[in-house]
């Protein structure tokens, strides 16, 4: 538990919309995930990240969907061996699918 | 512990030979008298509605529903189908087997996480697999994440809860694991595919890699009354024809509790009346609007004073809608 809160220690809390929202610091991403942080400025370069927004300080940071999306990306990249290159069109296609699944099942529950 | 099958028919009330329409007739019916705004012993109405919105999920989603019915007698046999292009060497843990992550309170069985949930379907998901099985042999890994599907109400969503979960891990070489307790906190405004991370709550990693991360999918029940448009909600109003013509004041279900709606006289069928403000929270902390979708319900069967009467109007009136120019 300790270990966690010592991590915890870069999350910025911000407050959007009247309610706190849990975001990450580069930092914090790149040792939750554990992916380099040079790696994580690139995948969000290349828009993987959709998530990741720049805040006002021209830092990048993330919520837990981005984190997922990181994570994701490393599944595609070590169990399935997608290359850096096909990454954007991997992403992009499972993100659309995505996004259709969701439509799809609101418009079946009505 | 062994996962339990669940009768999704049986839930729902419904025959397995029954159709698409008569599912979702069949959830309504179901999930207005469970409702948890509106059940009378609250305790047992949650529970109850979460049985019937998982039966739900799986019986009116076409492609769930015909997994479903193949897996049959034998179905603990049956390894969980692998999401398309997904080769699995016999990884992944499936129904039964000892190895499974149980949870508790997340408004899905373990039957349903098994089979249907997003730790299964998603294109690159995290299977509940153990660190090593994805044919990774480093001394010192990171433990892999597990995924998990929340089921949240609108009304959730739309005020924010805590929620308690619970998760047994399974023990080494079939001993009962431990049971941990998490409290979840959905904020306003969860919105559909979300993901809540509980850090650090996934597979332990080997050797001096630090632990995976839990993620909770956010999957929004759905209401008995309401459909949900982005942040917008739905409501179909059916009037009478008299109701359109001559204007009526009625209460219509929305997330604050029933409102009163003025349908203006002369309003035709397929109009939308829009209720500002009654939707779901939007990005910006904003609310979005609820609209009745007015479609004209014809009776079926008249008497004969009845007859009488709509054949004095039709003398009447001078009301022809196909002649318009």
């Amino acid at each position: 538990m300790n270990e966690a809160m010592r991590r915890e220690q870069r999350i910025i809390i911000l407050r959007p919309g009247g309610d706190a929202q849990l975001l990450y610091s580069l930092e914090a991403a790149a040792q939750f995930t554990g992916v380099h942080s040079d790696l994580l400025r690139r995948y969000c370069r290349m828009g993987l990240l959709g998530e990741a927004r720049a805040a006002a300080e021209a830092e990048l940071i993330f919520d837990d969907n981005a984190l997922y999306e990181v994570r994701r990306i490393e599944r595609f990249r070590r169990r399935h061996h997608v290359n850096l290159r096909a990454l954007p069109l991997v992403c992009a296609m499972a993100g659309a699918i995505a996004r259709l699944e969701r439509e799809i099942r609101l418009l079946r529950n009505h | 512990m062994p996962v339990k099958f669940k009768d999704y028919y049986e839930t729902l009330q419904v025959s397995r030979t029954a159709t698409p329409e008569e599912i979702k007739a069949g959830f309504r019916k179901l999930a207005r008298l469970y409702h948890p705004d509106v059940a009378k012993n609250k305790a047992t109405a949650e529970e109850k509605f979460k049985e019937i919105n998982e039966a739900n999920e799986v019986l009116s989603d076409p492609e769930k529903r015909r997994r479903y019915d193949t897996l049959g007698a034998n179905w603990q046999d049956t390894a969980a189908p692998s999401s398309s292009g997904e080769a699995r060497r016999g990884g992944g843990a499936h129904g039964g087997t000892a190895g499974e992550y149980e949870f508790g309170g997340t408004g899905f069985s373990d039957f349903f996480e098994s089979f249907f949930g997003s730790g299964r379907q998603g294109f690159g998901s995290a299977h509940r697999a153990r660190p090593g099985m994805g044919g990774e042999r480093a001394f010192t890994a990171r433990g892999e994440d597990i995924e998990a599907d929340l089921l949240v109400t609108l009304e959730e969503a739309l005020r924010g809860s805590a929620r308690k979960l619970t998760m047994r891990r399974p023990g080494n070489n079939g001993t009962d694991g431990r049971t941990e307790t998490y409290q979840v906190k959905i904020k306003p405004g969860a919105r559909e595919g979300q993901r809540i991370r509980l850090a650090g709550q996934g597979h332990p990693g080997l050797g001096s890699g630090h632990a995976g991360d839990l993620y909770l999918h956010v999957r929004l029940a759905r209401h008995p009354d309401l459909g949900v448009q982005g942040t917008d909600l739905v409501f179909d109003l059916e009037l009478a024809p008299w109701e359109a013509v001559l204007g009526v004041q009625l209460k219509i279900p929305t997330l604050d509790g029933p409102t009163s709606l003025r349908v203006p006289p002369g309003t035709a069928g397929g109009s939308r009346l829009r209720l500002r403000g009654l939707g779901l929270l939007g990005e910006e902390g904003g609310r979005g609007d609820l609209y009745a979708n007015v479609s004209i319900q014809t009776p079926s069967a008249v008497s004969a004073e009845e007859r009488a009467l709509w054949e004095q109007l039709a003398k009447v009136s001078p009301f022809n809608p196909r002649s318009k120019s």
